[in-house]
């Protein structure tokens, strides 16, 4: 498909054809300059780093798959990873489903519309730590807002952050919070695509609100539902931001995740070869799940239609 | 009769959606009421929702003194640093992205889907080596640091391609008749086609630079060259233990709110860029 889209025109004259036309080289060479020295040797690098082992002092010295299964028997990466994966099952689905309903409200029409349409969605585009300080702010244990409405409830005060129990899904209602708006405009551009007529003929032969939206709606998002599933998933293998300022890993190490983990291993404890063997197991893990859950959907979504 | 409960359909509908929209809404307004209020004021039980007090002492504390951390100059360069990244992406994206959609040459699809295969590649994977190769380069703690590693990944070319593949050929054609150069066809006719794709790359690539945290916090340690992000963690490091929390708001709104300006003057080229392309965060 691709192949026929592309026609070029200015490819070397037939009569000059010994002469290879440099202009194309020229025209890429700027964005490959950057690419090959920030993208290309950094993934080779990368991958021979985790095959080393090295800390800023000294020689890297080659350990083969030493880093890998040393990871296997830490229990801080076995909780990084089972954190991560606590987060993705909790976020996901939540980020799946809320910006949907709140997309499926805002593609009515009503007075103040666009209002609550902005209101909503620009939260996500608010840099991380301007949210998350906002959060600390409201989420504090004496002074917040949050235990202020608790207090006049007659509710006891609650230590948001600090406790195990209530510190990850903190930091999954902030991000449902703050990144809703993405997937919304995601939906709201989907649903205006859809069939107007396949609406009006379902009317005519009597479907109800929640028979089109079950019937015609919810089969014609799927591909877009898939979308958000497989970039919510990556998304929540890279969570860093959130941890960093609200929880740093804690507490008792509770919301320590992956990207979490991989910063201290490379920038706190200096273990180059062993935060490199983590960045290439963040990305089987993203590979394997984001392969798997396109199985899962499709086929749990392909039963609807 | 239908007429009637439509219309009351849509006033429940709207009073409902701008209640949700309120409250989601609300913790942002709170940053900006907090940020007006003396911090001794923000300790009081109930609290004041409209400040009983007015003050601007949180902002000239946060953009002029600030323990250590200088909010208004970083501000300022992030927005040097947002600004020069995007720049140089548009500068070299551009003909990289015209090449691969419209000229023939050896490699060219197998190059392309190499870069466009490095765009599923988490960026957690480059934190490492691209740290030391600027610490090799000596540019850790430089300008450099910030400007030069975000040119790299290839979401611009893939985004411009697509939309320069529609470009009609008759009008490849006709300019190639009237002896038109490649570069000169680009700059002239291909660049104004392309405004709507560049205005959304120019937008997503500045934000991406004003947001980041963990990147410059990486390789900028020096305060005077410190962007805002890392500036306003450092900034509740200085504030947060004896709880000022009107001046960490009032940090906060600063760097909240050229983003919302932004949303607010271009939100229809936001929201085509991230519903085009779907991939940006």
């Amino acid at each position: 498909m691709v192949q026929s889209a592309v026609k070029g025109m200015w490819e070397p004259m037939a009569v000059k054809k010994k002469r290879r036309d440099l202009t194309p080289f020229f025209f890429i060479l700027p964005f490959m300059v950057f690419f090959v020295v920030f993208i290309l040797i950094p993934l080779v690098h990368g991958l021979i780093l985790s095959f080393q082992e090295w800390s800023l002092l000294g020689e890297p010295i080659f350990v083969g798959l030493e880093n890998y299964i040393e990871l296997l028997s830490i229990r801080r990466f076995k909780a990084a990873v089972e954190n991560t994966l606590k987060f993705a099952v909790q976020s996901v689905p939540l980020l799946l489903i809320v910006p949907l309903l709140l997309a499926l409200l805002l593609n009515k029409k009503f007075v103040g519309q666009r209002l609550a349409q902005n209101a909503i969605i620009s939260p996500f585009l608010i840099p991380s730590s301007s949210v998350l300080l906002l959060w600390i702010w409201m989420l504090d244990t004496q002074t917040g807002m949050i235990n202020q409405a608790f207090k006049a409830l007659g509710l006891p005060n609650q230590a948001w952050l600090s406790r195990q129990g209530s510190a990850m899904g903190v930091i999954v209602f902030v991000t449902l919070w703050w990144t809703a708006g993405y997937n919304i405009i995601l939906y709201l551009s989907s649903l205006q695509d859809l069939p107007q007529d396949l609406y009006e003929a379902a009317s005519v032969d009597g479907a109800n609100g929640w028979d089109q939206f079950w019937h015609i709606t919810l089969p014609l998002l799927r591909n877009r539902m898939l979308f958000i599933t497989t970039l919510q998933i990556i998304a929540s293998f890279k969570l860093f931001d959130q941890v960093y300022i609200l929880t740093g890993g804690g507490p008792a190490g509770s919301t320590r995740t992956l990207a979490f983990y991989l910063y201290e291993t490379g920038f706190r404890d200096f273990m180059f070869g062993r935060a490199a063997a983590v960045s290439w197991y963040m990305f089987i893990m993203i590979a394997i799940f984001g392969l798997l859950q396109a199985k899962l959907l499709t086929r749990w979504l392909g039963e609807g239609v | 009769m239908a007429g009637i409960r439509e219309r009351r359909k849509r006033v429940f509908l709207s009073i409902f959606g701008l209640l949700l929209g309120l409250i989601w809404f609300f913790p942002i307004l709170w940053m900006f009421f907090s940020s007006l209020q003396p911090n001794s004021e923000l300790l009081i039980y109930p609290p004041r929702i409209i400040p009983r007090v007015l003050t601007s002492e949180n902002y000239r504390t946060v953009l002029f003194s600030g323990r250590g951390v200088n909010v208004g100059r970083s501000f300022l360069l992030s927005v040097f640093y947002a600004t020069c990244v995007t720049l140089v992406v548009l500068a070299t994206a551009t003909p990289a992205a015209f090449a691969f959609a419209r000229m023939k040459f050896r490699g060219r699809d197998i190059i392309f889907w190499l870069i466009v295969a490095t765009l599923i590649l988490p960026v957690q994977m480059f934190i490492v080596p691209v740290y030391l190769l600027l610490d090799r380069l000596r540019l850790l703690n430089t300008i450099w640091a910030i400007i030069l590693p975000p040119i790299g990944p290839a979401f611009g070319v893939f985004l411009l391609r697509q939309f320069m593949l529609t470009i009609p050929d008759e009008l490849e054609d006709a300019a190639k008749i009237d002896g038109c150069s490649p570069l000169r066809f680009l700059v002239q006719i291909v660049v104004p086609l392309m405004r709507p794709p560049l205005v959304s790359l120019a937008i997503l690539t500045f934000l991406g630079v004003w947001n980041d945290l963990l990147w410059p916090m990486l390789v900028i340690t020096d305060s005077k060259l410190l962007p805002l992000q890392p500036a306003l963690t450092r900034l509740r490091g200085e504030y947060h233990g004896t709880f000022e929390a009107g001046t960490i708001m009032a940090g906060a709104f600063v760097a909240a709110i050229p983003v919302l300006i932004i949303f607010a003057l271009a939100s229809q080229y936001i929201v085509r860029a991230i519903s085009t392309s779907g991939v940006s965060r």
